[in-house]
């Protein structure tokens, strides 16, 4: 996996200029919940390895986010699930580019245990590139609070 | 409509049971299926007679022992496992988490076929738990739980 704050930096530069920031929050949620709900497992319990890793695969993400979603309020669920849901996809999305020494993402689990990745880097790469994520992200914030600036 | 009925407040705890269930259902294949696919280091010891010339994949939380000439030693400490591994040690680092292909021979060794380090790990594990914290302040800044509704609603509407 790329680190959660190169996740989260893209989630952000994706769906900074959305309407409504309630939203927001649950696709950054999305964004980052793969690696929240199996790494703090699988590093303080080895052997549940194999147990946990289909957390991160897209239909048992789907499920929990669909269980996550039941509770907030009945009027804003729906829209919550589909962002939550987007912020995973993006992240499943952002791992299919990494290579390892064997693939890791089974995608189409339970139908199938193969596993399948672009393998374009290694997951530590993703620390290399993070200064220049902050960096767009900072200078996005920039532009944007220059625009408001003019307009007021 | 279908979707309705999946989303809407109708038979809450019946729909989370479910999911809970299915969920449930998916770890203990996961568990048992993948267990049982892969070898362990610790399995090879047990009966190596039987696993000599096998081929292991080995990504479990291991981390680089003592590093020798012309080998290198792998720990897992929750198998009890320290094993020898021969083979390249260019790049290596003690103590750094590894993953690597080894085959396995009954004198208890490993032949290194291709390790790749993990680097920088604590630097990466730091870096997430930054974006942890910010995305749960996010979140908090948003959403708060109403005790008497028992759910997450919206602090304010915002459009």
């Amino acid at each position: 996996m790329p680190d959660l704050l190169t996740h989260f930096s893209v989630a952000y530069l994706l769906r900074r200029n959305a309407k409504a920031p309630y939203l927001r929050a649950t696709f950054y949620l999305g964004a980052i919940l793969p690696d929240i709900v199996t790494r703090p497992v699988y590093i303080l319990y080895p052997k549940a390895f194999w147990a946990i890793t289909v957390l991160h695969t897209p239909v048992a993400l789907t499920l929990l986010c669909l269980l996550i979603s039941y509770i907030f309020h009945n009027s804003i669920r729906k829209m919550v699930f589909a962002n939550i849901t987007l912020g995973v996809y993006l992240h499943l999305f952002m791992d299919l580019f990494q290579k390892h020494i064997t693939p890791e993402y089974m995608w189409f689990f339970p139908l199938s245990w193969k596993a399948y990745e672009i393998g374009l880097f290694w997951p530590e790469a993703s620390l290399y590139a993070l200064p220049f994520v902050i960096a767009i992200v900072m200078i996005m914030e920039f532009i944007i609070w220059i625009r408001q600036r003019c307009m007021n | 409509m279908a979707i309705d009925i999946v989303f809407d407040n109708r038979k809450m705890a019946t729909k989370m049971l479910i999911i809970v269930v299915a969920i449930a259902i998916l770890i203990t294949y996961g568990h048992l299926v993948g267990n049982h696919k892969e070898l362990s280091i610790r399995e090879c010891l047990d009966a190596p007679e039987k696993y000599d010339g096998t081929l292991l994949v080995i990504k479990k939380e291991t981390k680089i022992g003592n590093i020798y000439g012309d080998g290198f030693e792998i720990v897992q400490p929750y198998d009890n496992v320290t094993i020898y591994v021969s083979g390249d040690t260019t790049g290596l680092i003690k103590n750094a988490y590894a993953t690597l292909t080894a085959t396995f021979h009954k004198e208890g060794y490993l032949e290194l076929h291709s390790i790749h380090v993990h680097k920088r790990r604590r630097i990466k594990f730091i870096a997430s738990i930054v974006a942890v914290i910010v995305v749960f302040a996010n979140f908090i800044r948003w959403y708060k739980f109403d005790i008497h509704r028992k759910c997450f609603v919206e602090r304010c509407q915002t459009y």
